[in-house]
């Protein structure tokens, strides 16, 4: 036969076996085995030949299907496995050496891994998935190459030969020195490219675009090292530039420094001076307005009594509009979710400026302010900031949120702007959590007998900032001597269902608890255990904000509340939660926590 | 070569006296096909012209036109003429004739009838009618004209009229791509050569090319986006284009946006083209000075009411979550089986309701029970079934916003009673 294992070739099929799927050609006037098919008999296929096993005194000659069409992927697999002794050698296959391999693993960053006779050899780049065969050609007892051109990766040979190590292939130098630009960071650490080779330039605190001069100097580790010569000021021609190149041909295209505040000022409307220096608020204030136009916009072409705009529509006029300025909005992770309503976040629909409707819809919300002090307001509304300002109102904007200064009441009602109590705004029913709630809460709720599964958890009390669950209750007794536990029933395919447990008079019953009740009682088992939550109050030097720590996770009234008066969530660090808060905000803040049964320690100097 | 390619179609348009042919959906959904044609500039009288006598001397005839435009239409405060058109003409014509002064605009303008077959790309409000291998943008609204053989109609396609005509109106979507191919003749969604995305005004419409009409000297700010590999080179020309007015924007990398920044007249229109040099590809941004009193004000349906009304005896009470007026009692003397009539929702479609309906201690279902829903309309035709079971009080939360009460009352005294 004129075939050597790896080469391709075509052949009409043959099918056999019980179910009259196994294919075979004639090759020479030898059948070769094919596998299992799925495909008519006499059709033409690709194939790749293998080679010949020997068991005993029989032998058979092996080819793999490359045509997609005439197999089920994950059926042919499963033969190839069983034929896997046939096709991968007993260990890396020997320099200049090709054979077949399994790939076992593909990293993050899509290098492909084999491990034949278990030993672990790299494959460099590879297109192609964990379980798939690739036929590759040995290089070094660590590292195989990949033949076909098809399943090799993005700029493979260069990759390759990093990896494995060949840096004399590559076409720079030690010592070499190259004008280049931060094109990407792997964690803090910049990387430019030369000839299309990643070189990583520590201790370069340059943006992504910037340009730079740079001296290879190590090949250590599959890596490229060098070390920057001079960074200048200046953008370079990079794919994927970063926030700080944009800001630059902003500049370029007359725009003064502060550049970004400049850009979003004349967006909005307001004066810089009313506007988040934060970069991270700055760009919260930009998406919501531009979210804010796009509805008064799809409202002014609308006869609707209470107009709607689909998503669709939404997210071509925001994206259009700022991506320019802020780059790529990646699908619903990227900025434009994130700021119009992606889950539990300080955003337009849980602020309320929008109203989040069925079927991918969304309307401005209800306008209407919330006092926060004797002359500040906290703006509610879908309506673009300009309208406001057009009204004469002083409006400052803190991220998503805005709020309007010297105000009144009767200033905000003659401009015909509904004035809401923190309470309505927060829709929270309650007036206070405590023991008195607890027993009430018990003695209105239907209760049943106690039916806790095996698999259900009891809250088990503080630690850390969360809710811990444990096999033993922590139990409290309430203002009627009744003991009572919190427990959580895990439901596979839905959010946790939680439950009070109440122990009287030697029974046992149980009550469920709405899910927007369940961090309070929880908060209401600490308090009466004895160890109630804090939250804790300080100055933050040289700033206009508080630091505000909680040793817990808020409640939605408490979290809607720190988001609508313009707190910025800042860290987890010490089992604490740690915000900023406006000073202006903080007595509001206060009494927000105060309906909670937890400890407030205002440790602000008087 | 580089010159013609630099004059944007727009311009040659102009110059061969074609109208540009539009459709838009009116309020209530109803298509409207309209021509544009431009209208003078200030540029083109000289300083001593009666601007006004000029235009109202002009002599204008229509064929097609369903309300011909006046010669005050072209008044270079206006940025452009459009008017109706007549979807079932055979011809669309609009002959001018007037001094020498108004040479850009004297003239036969036509345009070819409607045909099966014809596409109009832009968004809901102005489509325009486009040649075939036009590239277009995801997200564009694309108007097939057919002759009414539609076989089916997919969730995102919907069936128009506009005359005798059956129009097909879809968005330029992946997911309908396939809907391009069958209607939309050689439109590809492919390889679309450019963004000019309109980013100052904020106000203005990112992508539509209707005019953009601003404040005089206010700030406007273009982002020009090549395809992702590319990186060509990008120039502002003027329309008309005239010699020394072509700006060229410096490349940034492949795929990346450079900026173009200018500012509105001070007085009527500036028509500018972003054009990719070499490529017949042309963008056409259109600013408008319009003193900011005069400008469009925000549709007043933006603060539309939300809640329930109540209606009795003549008397109409808004509950609204955030408003004055949160509870309302109706007395018992009203007949439960009323009550679907009385009350009424306003508000949009689809919002998330939580609606809580109180008993007195000893009914079954006492204290309450609570139901989500976001077609509050049905729920409310259930209300007086409620009330004849016992309910004394229902409350209705809107979510995020507030909640207001309605009470049935046990007294026969008034009627409605906020």
């Amino acid at each position: 036969m004129t075939l050597s294992s790896g080469d391709r070739f075509s052949g009409k099929l043959s099918l056999h076996g019980r179910n009259n799927n196994i294919g075979s050609v004639n090759v020479d006037g030898e059948t070769i085995s094919v596998g299992p098919v799925i495909c008519e008999e006499d059709e033409r296929v690709q194939l790749q030949y293998l080679g010949t096993r020997k068991a005993g005194n029989m032998s058979s000659t092996y080819a793999i299907c490359l045509s997609n069409h005439a197999i089920d992927q994950k059926e042919y697999n499963e033969y190839l496995d069983r034929i896997i002794d046939l096709l991968t050698p007993n260990g890396p296959p020997e320099p200049g050496t090709e054979t077949y391999v399994k790939i076992v693993e593909v990293s993050d960053d899509g290098i492909g891994y084999a491990s034949p006779g278990g030993q672990r050899i790299g494959l460099g780049p590879v297109a192609a998935r964990e379980g798939d065969f690739v036929q590759v050609v040995g290089v070094s007892p660590t590292h195989a190459r990949v033949v076909d051109e098809q399943l090799q990766g993005e700029n493979y040979n260069t990759r390759f030969w990093i990896l494995s190590e060949q840096y004399d292939k590559l076409p720079i130098q030690l010592d070499d020195e190259y004008t280049s630009a931060i094109a990407e960071y792997d964690g803090e650490t910049p990387i430019c490219y030369v000839k299309n080779i990643p070189i990583v330039v520590p201790d370069c605190d340059g943006q992504i675009g910037q340009k730079l001069d740079v001296r290879v100097t190590t090949f250590e580790d599959g890596q490229i090292f060098g070390e920057v010569i001079e960074l200048y000021d200046e953008v370079s021609r990079i794919k994927n530039p970063g926030h700080w190149a944009r800001m630059q041909w902003l500049q370029d295209a007359g725009f003064e420094e502060p550049t970004f505040l400049r850009v979003v000022s004349e967006y909005i409307g307001v004066p810089i001076d009313q506007l988040p220096e934060d970069p991270d608020q700055l760009k919260a204030a930009l998406i919501s307005e531009a979210i804010r136009l796009c509805l008064a916009n799809k409202a002014a072409e609308s006869t609707d009594p209470y107009p709607r705009a689909h998503i669709t529509g939404i997210r071509h006029w925001v994206t259009h509009k700022l991506e320019p300025i802020l780059g790529e909005s990646d699908g619903d992770d990227g900025w434009f979710r994130q700021y119009l309503d992606e889950k539990n976040g300080p955003n337009l629909s849980f602020l309320g400026d929008v109203l989040k409707l069925s079927n991918g819809y969304y309307a401005a919300g209800s306008t209407r302010a919330v006092l926060i002090g004797r002359e500040i307001a906290i703006l509610i509304s879908g309506v673009p900031t300009a309208e406001f300002l057009d009204a004469g109102l002083d409006v400052k904007l803190r991220g998503s949120s805005r709020i309007i200064h010297s105000t009144s009441k009767s200033e905000l009602q003659s401009l015909g702007i509904a004035v809401q109590s923190r309470e309505e705004y927060t829709t929270d029913e309650v007036g206070t959590y405590d023991t008195e709630f607890l027993a009430e809460f018990i003695d209105s709720r239907e209760s049943t007998e106690w039916q806790g599964g095996n698999d259900w958890e009891a809250y088990g009390g503080e630690s850390s900032y969360g809710w811990t669950w444990r096999d033993t209750p922590l139990e409290v007794e309430d203002t009627k001597d009744r003991l009572v536990s919190l427990w959580r029933e895990p439901i596979k395919y839905g959010g946790d269902e939680y439950y009070l447990r109440v122990e009287n008079d030697d029974t046992f019953s149980e009550i469920r608890i709405p899910q927007r009740y369940f961090k309070q009682l929880c908060l209401i088992i600490d308090s009466l255990s004895g160890s109630p939550r804090t939250v804790e109050i300080s100055p933050l030097p040289d700033t206009s904000t508080l630091h505000l720590a909680l040793s817990f996770s808020p409640p939605r009234s408490q979290y809607r509340w720190l988001t609508a008066v313009g707190s910025e969530w800042r860290e987890f660090a010490n089992n604490r939660i740690h915000w900023e808060i406006p000073y202006g905000a903080v007595d509001s803040v206060i009494e927000a926590f105060e309906q909670l049964p937890v400890q407030i320690d205002d440790v602000r100097p008087n | 070569m580089v010159d013609n390619l630099r004059t944007s179609d727009i311009e040659k348009q102009e110059s061969a006296r074609q109208i540009r042919t539009y459709i838009g959906e009116e309020p209530g959904g109803r298509l409207r096909l309209f021509g544009v044609i431009p209208s003078t500039e200030w540029e083109q009288f000289g300083v001593a012209a009666d601007v006004d006598a000029l235009l109202q001397e002009c002599s204008i005839s229509t064929e097609g036109v369903i309300h011909p435009p006046t010669g005050r239409s072209f008044h270079p405060s206006e940025p452009e003429v459009s008017f109706e058109l007549d979807p079932s003409a055979t011809e669309f014509r609009v002959s001018i004739d007037g001094s020498d002064q108004l040479e850009n605009i004297v003239g036969d303008w036509s345009t070819d009838e409607v045909s099966a077959s014809d596409i109009f790309v832009g968004d809901q409000t102005r489509a325009r009618r486009s040649n075939s291998k036009r590239q277009i943008k995801l997200g564009e609204w694309v108007y097939a004209v057919t002759d009414g053989d539609v076989d089916t109609l997919d969730d995102e396609m919907s069936l128009h009229t506009l005359g005798d005509w059956e129009i097909l109106a879809f968005p330029a979507r992946e997911d309908t791509t396939k809907l391009l191919e069958q209607y939309g003749a050689d439109l590809r969604t492919d390889k679309y050569g450019f963004e000019a995305d309109v980013i100052l005004p904020a106000e203005a419409h990112p992508t539509a090319d209707k005019p953009i009409e601003s404040p005089p000297g206010s700030t406007v700010l273009i982002g020009v986006t090549p395809a992702e590999e590319q990186d060509p080179i990008f120039e502002i020309v003027s329309i008309p284009k005239r010699k020394g007015d072509t700006v060229e924007l410096d490349p940034t990398g492949p795929g990346n946006t450079r900026f173009y920044r200018t500012k509105v007249p001070q007085q009527g229109s500036k028509r500018v083209s972003v054009h990719q040099r070499n490529s017949s590809r042309h963008r056409l941004i259109h600013l408008h000075a319009v003193e900011a009193e005069d400008k469009q004000p925000l549709a007043e349906s933006m603060y539309g009411d939300l809640g329930l009304t109540i209606d009795h005896d003549d008397q109409s009470v808004l509950l609204s979550p955030t408003g004055e007026t949160r509870s309302v009692t109706i007395e018992s003397s009203v007949t439960p089986a009323t009550l679907p009539d009385m009350i009424d929702y306003v508000g949009p479609d689809g919002i998330d309701l939580e609606l809580k309906a109180h008993f007195p201690p000893d009914h079954p279902e006492a204290p309450s029970f609570t139901r989500s829903t976001t077609d509050i309309e049905s729920d409310l035709s259930n209300m007086g079934h409620w009330v004849m079971q016992g309910c004394t009080a229902i409350d209705v939360t809107f979510e995020g916003i507030g909640s207001v009460s309605i009470a049935f009352g046990e007294e026969t005294s008034k009627g409605v009673s906020p």
